[in-house]
């Protein structure tokens, strides 16, 4: 700031954006101190949605948690399932059939590209550009079309079930999955002509909010967030969890191609091509699914051995972890749910440092955050 | 910035913003994209699997609790008294729409399978009484009356022909 005659003397203000702001993403409240236009510290606020689901789990037994998985994340509710899924199956050591594996892995990435459809409408609405929101969401509802035929629900789809799935695919489920891949692939290119290669939209992301590699990952930040700063980590690739070792996909990392590595573009960037790496993912599991039983045999009083276990997976906002702890009985003594959007509003602070009022909105919208995840 | 590179980035607005129009352009011109649904005149096809309300067939249901073990919201009470002939008789049945997840675990572990999701998703009250779906038409006070009434009647008709045999009073036994 260059120095101002003493006779206008200014001051700084302080300002809250949120809880209720339309580019929150839900209930997220910065405190906004502001020197003018430009923010010299934007802290924020969290915890206006918390749903106490660490302490649901402890109340309830294992498979009765599953439906409130779907609210950690609701628009990535099959991944958050199949999640919780993986690390009880993992306490208990118990396998789940090869279809199984294939249909969590088919929801999954299809959860992958519609939660991903959302963040790229909702950023450009963010942007100022609303158009390209309501082509996300005609997409997405194709997606959500395919999920109500294998589940009956839209939204909170409660679709694993530990030791499988609730139901096999029904039939032209695997052939309308084809069908929308053809459809979609091709979409792709045209959201990246309409928006993502804009002048405008690119001036506006570029150089904002810039992270570097190490900050990154000293900051624990995960998901197309990290890939975004250029680290090649993906807990498909690095952990391989289910059957993601069958299938052949790349890493999607940013590039820094219309600015420096790590910022708002390059996390825009990641998601947009991690759409097309899921749908080279969904194209190998359609055409390789086993048939076979979708349930392994789990006793109806399920109670897994005593002992501790950390699950992780990747999900669209990043790492999805739960730690459970079990002492032999029907309830998980303890249920740590580590979520992606939550450790990423640890760096929230230090790089909205010295941005505009106006840039924020960016830097929430690339980071992607779902609220229900920060609070849980 | 120079003169070129500011006239540049002008011109590149303009080609690329024109290029996103022609898509917009095209997708509101064509009569064959459109895909809004006019709802209320017009409906989606639900599928097999769709989890709308709860409906419980209360002539096949066997009254076991399962269905309430299970729910993690606690949405659905039920009673049942023990009727004349040893089986349970559904004194209420009640499921609170209002708590509802629609998760479905429910219908999954329900035995005789009375439990069902329809395919209703519309409705509207204005009260919280009024999503209480109750699936007894009969007040519950009146069925266990009438259960009490038959099991006496059938306690006294297996006392009278043997009026030796210390007949074990059965009295309607209530289950949560």
């Amino acid at each position: 700031m260059t120095a101002r005659p003493e006779a206008l003397p200014t001051q700084e203000m302080t300002i809250n954006m949120g809880p209720q702001h339309p580019s929150t993403h839900g209930v997220l409240r910065v405190i906004l101190t502001t020197d003018g236009e430009v923010v010299t510290r934007a802290v924020p606020d969290v915890g206006y949605l918390h749903l106490g689901l660490e302490k649901i789990a402890e109340r309830l037994n294992y498979s009765q948690f599953m439906p409130f998985t779907d609210r950690l994340d609701y628009l990535a509710g099959m991944n958050c399932n199949c999640a919780w899924a993986w690390a009880v199956e993992k306490l208990a050591k118990i396998e789940a059939p090869e279809r199984a594996e294939y249909l969590r892995v088919i929801v999954s990435e299809l959860n992958r590209i519609s939660s991903h459809l959302i963040s790229f409408g909702s950023f450009t609405a963010d942007m100022g550009a609303f158009t390209p929101f309501l082509y996300g969401i005609r997409e997405r509802e194709k997606v959500n079309d395919l999920f109500e035929m294998l589940c009956g629900q839209r939204l909170t789809y409660n679709y694993a079930r530990i030791g499988g799935v609730s139901g096999d695919a029904p039939p032209g489920f695997l052939e309308k999955t084809r069908e929308f891949l053809d459809y979609f692939e091709p979409k792709i290119d045209e959201y990246n002509n309409l928006i993502s290669y804009n002048k405008i939209f690119v001036q506006r992301l570029a150089n904002v909010a810039v992270i570097s590699a190490e900050e990154a990952v000293a900051y624990g930040l995960t998901g197309p967030n990290l890939r975004g700063s250029g680290v090649a980590f993906d807990l498909r690739k690095d952990e391989p969890y289910s059957v993601y070792p069958k299938f052949d996909f790349n890493v999607c990392v940013g590039s820094g191609e219309r600015g420096q590595l790590g910022d708002c573009f390059d996390r825009y960037m990641v998601r947009i091509n991690e759409m097309r790496e899921s749908v080279k993912i969904l194209r190998q599991a359609v055409d390789q699914i086993p048939e076979g039983p979708v349930m392994a045999k789990v006793p109806r009083v399920f109670k897994p051995p005593v002992g501790e276990v950390y699950f992780r997976a990747e999900n669209p906002r990043g790492e999805n972890g739960y730690y459970l702890v079990s002492d032999g009985s029907a309830n998980p003594y303890r249920a740590k749910i580590r979520a992606g959007s939550f450790v990423t509003m640890n760096i929230f602070e230090k790089v909205t440092r010295g941005l505009l009022i106006a840039d924020i909105v960016a830097v929430i919208g690339s980071f992607d955050i779902i609220l229900p995840e920060i609070d849980r | 910035m120079g003169l070129k590179e500011y006239l540049n980035d002008i011109v590149e607005a303009v080609v690329t913003t024109a290029k996103g129009m022609r898509i917009t352009a095209r997708y509101g011109l064509d009569p064959k994209e459109e895909t809004t649904l006019q709802y209320p005149e017009e409906r989606w096809e639900l599928p097999e699997r769709y989890r709308g309300f709860l409906h419980n067939d209360i002539n096949t249901c066997i009254s076991c609790n399962m269905c309430v073990k299970t729910c993690p919201m606690d949405c659905i009470s039920l009673e049942a008294v023990r009727g004349a002939d040893k089986k349970m008789v559904l004194a209420s049945y009640d499921i609170n729409i209002g708590r509802c997840m629609y998760c479905g675990l429910c219908v999954e572990v329900c035995p005789p399978k009375s439990l069902k999701h329809s395919l209703g998703y519309e409705m509207a009250s204005v009260n919280r009484e009024q999503l209480i779906l109750r699936f007894v038409q009969e007040d519950a006070s009146e069925v266990k009356a009438r259960v009490a009434r038959q099991v006496a009647e059938a306690a006294a008709k297996a006392e009278s022909p043997a009026a030796g045999k210390p007949a074990p009073p059965a009295k309607g036994e209530t289950k949560e």
